[in-house]
């Protein structure tokens, strides 16, 4: 490889592509169809949420809490050198913490130019879902009007995997923030 | 590429330099007056205003190029001697800078038509100048300020020499880093020969059970043993020396980086020296204008913001200062007055002092001005000590002198002074001499982004302190701390100060446990000492500030956030705020939120929050609040209130509008758009009776607004009565 290659203008219709490329948001469905979701755990429970929400997935960095704020921030932690607000998700999403994780991680979410970091008990990574295996939420957490979950997917263990909406995740985060 | 965005860009560099220029111009202009026909002078003013003329015909503004023209030949008519550049031709052509300068940053150019052609017109007969009075120009007296862009993607301008000084580092710091690549090839050696010693002893092991002579396969193992040794060693050394290298490079680059954020206070002294120049003739004074410190680096975006404060200050001091010459002849003092301007750094601040050697403020006069305005009565203003007496300069409309003029009729008073000084975290103070003269002391953090602090633990999590907030750090002993009905203190260069944990402080978990040796943190705010125990002294260096994510709004005690040396995440403590929670800690544990006195007679009563930094004020709001049998808690300003109110446990706040670090406008507005607290009542009480005040004020949602004369008429009582639906007062 020789350096002009790389000093060279690229030509305007590569410019062009490459900039509707990384403007696009990433493929949120697999080439059957079906919906991929970036799935986590909390407790007992575990989550989905569309790849693009998640900026990065890492082990667990020293959290410096908030003081004089409830519990559903649990502090500020360093993400790629930017000082980002952190929040419990179990706390956002009322559910109970689990007794002791064994490989805790930091997701770091983005929605709307705003970028958080949240505490999971465990990423289980990407994995896709059949839209024909949604089920709607259960009718107790509909009536409660707190749910941030769109649907529920059964995932190949047979167990639930509640599908976050981001609207509605960030706008608990906003609304935890204040 | 665009036809669209190159002219655009065209646009921007040509702004950048009619920026340049007409600095120079305005510069030399200036200089010129008081050294008529100099040559050098005339030299560089021809060569700016032919720059200038031949970049603005590149971009085709050909207005900027007419008005350039008509200069240089002003400029070349007095090099060749046929014209004097008298003062009010250095006028006429100071208002071509002018139009030069609205030109370059002008939406449409071809609407400042006709003002070009008058300047074109007027400086083609410079001979004819000094039948020109002023006034015939068009009303170009207040340029246009250029819209500063707020977003990140402006465009900045930084020093060559910062940038070529970043890159070259930047450059290193690729060549440092290929580096490493030897280090893994070092341990990739050191891996094989570990393979080969760990063969060789193999063999030797088989060959002592098979009971044979082993001895010269020990001697070759000891060797290789060591030559291992040596291997590691050598490569240990390049790695320290590389370690040091790279740590040296890096904070080079830091600085380096940081430095592209700097510009010389003198960046702005050009606009500050015309600005004096112009006051002090159309006002008929005399003045030498003195710049001290004009390398003294100061963070750009503050620089920007401090440059309108310091241009009000200059008129101000020639307007309301310096005497007429005739007056000063008459009082003994040299006909032309004297304005200094100096800026320094100083203990970890940008301190910037304007001072003149005028006439000075009479206490005896602002007191009787304070109570003619109606602001107090004459019993109070009597008590008032002259630093609080000055302190009324600061307040909207309030001018020392009753005439207009042409400059104080810019309808802008120090309380703008005031407040762009504040936005930029800083302070303030005025002090004077009467007969001898009046100071500014403009007290500034240095950049808004980088300053030096002492990190220490709280709870087992780092915290930061502004370093200048620091008075002293000690270590007690446990015994040595004593008490005094429940409020600890320690013994201090023989005084007592009061100590609270910094732990209880924050709400974070006491740990101490009354034993061994305790770290003490002594602070001073206005009324005291405090001693703040924290857990370990972590060490004192440079931190880079960052924001608190906007949507968490104001945190109680804390400022902002920074990451330590080893990457972890800290918080800057907010030193007034945290004081202030000291202190009521201090006092015997009054801390909002602790439900002291729950169930006793108070709780019956309406609580009310009373928010006003002047004590006098406050305590007069409380005892009549008090009196009429309400609940009162106070605030000393608009943050401490916002902290308290967000408790949801008052029912009226009543609030000032003037207050530092948070003012009653944004206090009103922070209660009004919280949905929690938007019924919470917000009456402001303020010294400002202006009608634009008061539209300010119950825009922001205040659903009263009462001037401080209210207090003798029951306005208050009677207001508070309202809004809590009383049908009558007490």
């Amino acid at each position: 490889m020789n350096a002009a290659f790389f000093e060279r203008e690229p030509a305007l219709a590569d410019r062009e592509r490459w900039r509707s490329e990384i403007a696009a948001a990433p493929p949120t469905s697999d080439h059957e169809g079906r919906l991929v979701l970036f799935v986590f755990r909390i407790g007992g429970e575990r989550f989905g949420i569309e790849p693009a929400h998640v900026e990065l997935a890492a082990p667990l960095p020293v959290i410096h809490s908030m003081p004089h704020r409830g519990v559903s921030i649990a502090g500020v932690v360093n993400v790629r050198g930017g000082v980002t607000l952190c929040f419990s998700l179990a706390d956002v999403l009322g559910c109970a913490p689990g007794a002791s994780a064994d490989r805790p991680m930091l997701l770091v979410l983005a929605h709307g130019g705003w970028r958080v970091a949240a505490r999971v008990d465990e990423a289980e990574g990407v994995s896709a879902f059949a839209q024909s295996s949604l089920q709607p939420t259960p009718s107790t957490l509909q009536a409660s009007g707190r749910t941030h979950v769109k649907g529920i997917f059964e995932s190949g263990d047979g167990r639930g995997v509640g599908w976050l909406d981001g609207n509605s995740l960030f706008g608990a985060f906003d609304a935890a923030a204040r | 590429m665009n036809g669209d965005l190159s002219s655009f860009s065209m646009r921007e560099l040509f702004l950048a330099e009619s920026e340049t220029q007409c600095c120079i111009l305005s510069d030399c202009l200036v200089a010129l007056e008081i050294r008529p026909g100099d040559h050098l002078l005339l030299e560089s003013l021809m060569r700016a205003a032919h720059s200038l003329k031949g970049a603005a015909r590149i971009i085709d503004l050909d207005p900027a190029v007419r008005v350039a023209h008509a200069m240089e030949d002003a400029f070349v008519a007095a090099q060749k001697g046929e014209v004097v550049l008298g003062s009010s031709a250095i006028d006429r052509l100071l208002r071509g800078v002018d139009l030069l300068s609205r030109l370059a940053s002008a939406e449409s150019p071809a609407e400042m038509q006709d003002e070009v052609e008058i300047f074109v017109a007027g400086a083609a007969a410079p001979e004819k100048t000094s039948a020109a009075p002023a006034a015939a120009a068009p009303a170009a007296e207040s340029p246009a300020p250029n819209a500063k862009a707020e977003d990140d993607s402006r465009s900045l301008r930084v020093a060559a020499e910062s940038l070529d000084q970043l890159l070259g580092s930047a450059g290193e710091s690729l060549v440092a880093s290929r580096r490493i690549r030897a280090f893994s090839n070092d341990f990739w050696r050191l891996h094989r020969h570990q393979r080969k010693t760990a063969a060789t002893l193999e063999n030797t092991i088989a060959s002592a059970s098979g009971g044979g002579d082993v001895t010269s396969s020990l001697r070759q193992l000891q060797t290789m043993i060591e030559s291992g040794d040596r291997l590691v060693l050598t490569g240990l050394a390049e790695f320290e020396r590389f370690e040091r290298n790279a740590a040296q490079l890096s904070q080079r680059l830091y600085g380096q980086a940081l430095a592209c954020r700097m510009r010389p206070f003198g960046a702005i002294v050009s606009s500050l020296r015309r600005a004096a120049r112009d006051t002090a003739r159309i006002l008929g004074r005399e003045v030498t204008f003195e710049v001290r410190g004009e390398g003294t680096d100061v963070d750009r975006d503050l620089l920007d913001s401090i440059e309108s404060p310091l241009l009000h200050l200059v008129r101000n001091a020639i307007d309301h200062g310096i005497e007429p010459p005739q007056a000063r002849t008459a009082a003994g003092k040299p006909a032309a007055g004297r304005l200094v301007i100096e800026a320094s750094h100083s203990a970890g601040f940008l301190v910037i002092r304007v001072s003149d050697d005028g006439r000075g403020v009479d206490p005896a006069d602002l007191r009787s001005r304070v109570v003619a305005k109606g602001l107090t009565d004459a019993g109070t203003a009597e008590k008032l000590a002259v630093g609080e007496l000055l302190e009324f300069l600061f307040l909207p409309g309030f001018s020392l002198r009753s005439e207009v003029t042409e400059i104080s009729g810019r309808g802008v008073g120090l309380d703008v002074v005031q407040s762009a000084v504040r936005e930029s975290r800083g302070t303030v103070r005025i002090s004077s001499e009467p007969g001898q003269g009046t100071a500014f002391l403009l007290q500034l953090p240095i950049s808004l982004s980088v300053m030096k602090a002492l990190v220490f633990e709280i709870a087992g999590e780092p915290y930061a302190i502004p370093l200048a907030r620091v008075d002293r750090v000690l270590k007690v002993l446990a015994e040595d701390i004593e008490s005094i009905e429940g409020a600890q203190y320690i013994h201090v260069d023989q005084s007592r100060v009061g100590i609270v944990d910094g732990a209880a402080v924050l709400g974070r978990p006491v740990d101490r446990d009354g034993h061994g040796e305790v770290n003490v943190l002594l602070l001073s705010s206005a009324d005291g000492h405090f001693g703040i125990v924290v857990c370990r002294f972590i060490g004192e260096g440079e931190i880079v500030v960052q924001p608190l994510d906007k949507r968490l709004g104001r945190v109680r005690d804390i400022a902002a956030t920074a990451l330590t040396e080893d990457g972890s995440p800290m918080l800057l403590l907010d030193v007034e705020d945290f004081l202030l929670s000291v202190r009521r800690l201090a006092a015997g544990g009054q801390l909002h939120g602790i439900a002291a006195k729950s169930g006793g007679p108070e709780k019956a009563a309406s609580q009310i929050l009373v928010v006003d930094d002047s004590l006098t004020v406050r305590e007069l709001e409380r005892k009549l609040l008090s009196s009429l049998g309400y609940a009162v808690e106070v605030a000393v300003d608009g943050m401490d209130a916002w902290n308290a109110v967000r408790t949801g446990r008052f029912a009226v706040v009543v609030t000032d509008v003037d207050m530092p670090r948070m003012d009653g406008i944004e206090l009103a507005r922070l209660i009004k758009n919280d949905a929690r607290l938007r019924d919470t009542p917000v009456i402001i009480v303020s010294y400002k009776d202006r009608e634009e005040d008061r539209l300010r004020g119950l825009d922001a949602g205040a659903d009263y607004y009462l001037t401080k004369g209210s207090f003798q008429d029951e306005g208050l009582a009677r207001a508070v009565a309202d809004v809590l639906g009383e049908e009558s007062t007490p």
